[in-house]
């Protein structure tokens, strides 16, 4: 199955599933990228975004990315920028933001992996020293991202911009446990991601994004979450359970996510990670699409697009998932969309967009059990 | 879950900053507690460094491991629901770092810190605890020193030796300046966490008789260790 969260092939092949990252960048230059996407008065988002893309496109041409195994990698990066970018052209801003953190997130672990490589190469205690620098610097970019972060922008740049924050520490202390339970050069890769989440989150709070319409009704989702966790469990179940293992581990980590974000209240985090675990979810059983589905599917999309266009509510969270959609569909370069593209589209409109505009209503009470008797706890990677 | 409506709570925690791994000198991931018990590991399904199709859920993705941990995990929560704990540790022993279990004391051929030999021998015929720690483990260092305590309390008919892991020397020799002088302390070698079970977590504790018979094995520090440990040694010194 193609990758849910359309990252072109560099997402499915690179990210996160090898651990002993040795790539080849500077973490300074990582640093320089972002400070000089500081915004620029009078520049709207648009505009922010595309000059932040172009930065970035410009650095990877100075400071190529590489990555063990992959010796494309970097070519791959170059390709879904340039999505991004083409996103931003066609005014796919959200979608477009989105690829940014994506990318944002992997050049930062690359370059600090290949910056730091010979300083860690003398051990545990190198490591621990670069850690610590990075960490204090992290976290001061943490700090400033939370206190910059303005409610009033779209749910769906809070929702990406609370979705790195959510990332950053686990990533950061991630990078420290792989680091002394196998090697050094292990953990500096997800230490540099750390950053890039970090740095991601500082970008959107600088963004003039102003929100369309009154706000959606965001809520603690818990009781949802909760009650999809226990229908994810139940699917796990063989020959699904290993012929779509991947799909299952994106599931769980999207619902973490969610259950992670809710917890601490980012309620646009929340719902947009609950909503990719409903995707997730639907791709278990997506058929491939007939002709005539396939032209059934475009007029539900353009029908969506009339909905959310003239609705006076930001509904940017179903405005990304549409554009996503919509980009499945109608390929910017000219290509035919392949089967999974269909899949992933009609996987938007039939179960994602409803599970959004079913989800403001007010929590229904709930019915409480006879109360908590044990906890089963699962340790595991956040992100896959 | 859905087995246990509303008994059961699954938590998810994150490699690198879950304090059950940490309490349990977890490394790696996956790893999976029912409350403060640990019931699989990495080791058991074959993940993070470790050989895949070795662990007893390895490969995860076949069918029947699947369903064999899902009937363990069960069996387990059940063990728990029922307040049988003791049981629950006992058949849970196994997934935690030593998978293979030790009969006896094994042979070891180290040198403490000040370069003393340090072999199997010199212990024989004492009561002796074994305690594998590293620098980076802080639930190692509360157990180092009651360790100390057990040996004042003990004296001569008890040996305790504590084995570093995986740990800079000069840690190592900075946290062993704190402790009893009466301990043990000397660096494990790959051979010596190899002879003990293939060592993969810390702490764990070996409690061997004067026979040099392995009385138990304690994984982790979960709260009732210092409590379950002087139960175990107060029945061979007492």
């Amino acid at each position: 199955m193609s990758t849910w969260k359309s990252f072109g092939s560099t997402q499915g092949g690179i990210q996160r599933s090898r651990r002993s990252a040795v790539c080849r960048w500077s973490c300074g230059a990582a640093a320089l990228v972002m400070i000089a996407a500081l915004p620029v008065a009078g520049q709207d988002a648009a505009a922010q975004i595309k000059a932040e893309e172009e930065r970035l496109q410009q650095s990877l041409k100075d400071k190529p990315v590489s990555y063990p195994g992959d010796p494309n990698v970097n070519a791959k990066v170059g390709d879904s920028l340039k999505a991004a970018l083409q996103a931003q052209s066609k005014g796919q801003l959200y979608l477009s933001l989105e690829e940014l953190s994506q990318i944002t997130d992997f050049v930062y672990g690359a370059w600090t992996a290949a910056d730091k490589a010979e300083a860690v190469k003398s051990g545990l205690p190198a490591f621990e020293a670069e850690w610590e620098k990075i960490s204090a610097s992290v976290t001061a970019l943490d700090q400033k991202a939370q206190e910059r972060r303005s409610n009033d922008a779209p749910a769906a740049v809070l929702a990406l911009s609370e979705t790195a924050q959510g990332k950053t520490i686990p990533l950061l202390e991630g990078g420290r446990g792989f680091a002394v339970s196998t090697t050094p050069m292990d953990g500096v890769f997800n230490v540099g991601e750390a950053q890039g989440e970090a740095e991601f989150a500082v970008f959107c709070a600088t963004l003039h994004f102003p929100r369309k319409g009154r706000a959606y009704p965001l809520r603690s989702l818990m009781p949802e979450i909760e009650t999809f966790q226990e229908k994810t469990n139940a699917a796990f179940q063989p020959p699904r359970s290993i012929d779509l293992h991947t799909l299952f581990m994106s599931l769980n980590s999207a619902l973490k996510q969610a259950r992670e974000l809710d917890a601490t209240k980012c309620y646009s985090g929340a719902l947009f990670q609950y909503l990719y675990a409903v995707g997730y979810y639907g791709m278990l059983d997506a058929a491939p699409l007939d002709s005539s589905q396939q032209s059934a599917l475009k007029s539900a999309l353009a029908a969506a697009r009339q909905r959310l266009d003239t609705s006076q509510r930001d509904d940017s969270i179903a405005e990304l998932f549409l554009e996503k959609a919509e980009s499945q569909v109608a390929h910017v370069d000219g290509s035919a969309p392949s089967a999974d593209d269909w899949r992933i589209a009609k996987v938007i409109s039939d179960q994602v967009l409803p599970a959004y505009f079913a989800l403001d209503k007010p929590l229904a009470a709930q019915q409480r059990g006879p109360g908590r008797a044990i906890d089963v706890t699962l340790v595991r990677w956040p992100y896959s | 879950m859905a087995k246990y409506p509303g008994r059961v709570t699954f938590v998810s925690e994150n490699f690198g900053t879950s304090k059950l791994a940490e309490r349990f000198g977890v490394k790696g991931y996956p790893a999976v507690f029912v409350d403060d018990v640990l019931v699989a590991c990495p080791r058991d399904f074959g993940y993070f460094r470790e050989v895949i199709g070795t662990g007893r859920y390895a490969p995860w993705q076949n069918a029947d491991n699947q369903a064999k941990f899902k009937a363990d995990l069960s069996h387990m929560v059940d063990l728990i629901l029922a307040g049988k704990k003791d049981e629950a540790l006992h058949e849970a022993a196994p997934a935690s770092g030593a998978l293979k279990e030790i009969a006896a004391l094994p042979k070891f051929n180290l040198n403490d810190l000040s370069g003393r030999p340090l072999t199997a021998e010199q212990v024989a015929s004492r009561v002796v605890l074994v305690e594998f720690w590293a620098t980076w483990c802080p639930p190692c260092r509360s157990t180092l020193d009651w360790l100390g305590e057990l040996k004042r309390k003990y004296g001569d008919s008890l040996a305790i030796l504590a084995l570093a892991v995986e740990s800079p020397e000069d840690k190592i020799r900075s946290a062993a300046s704190t402790l009893s002088p009466d301990l043990h302390v000397a660096i494990t070698d790959a051979a010596t966490a190899e002879a003990f079970g293939n060592i993969t977590s810390v702490p764990t504790m070996f409690l061997f008789d004067r026979s040099g018979k392995t009385v138990r094995v304690f994984y982790g520090a979960p709260p009732d260790l210092h409590e379950q440990a002087e139960k175990a040694l107060h029945s061979l010194l007492e």
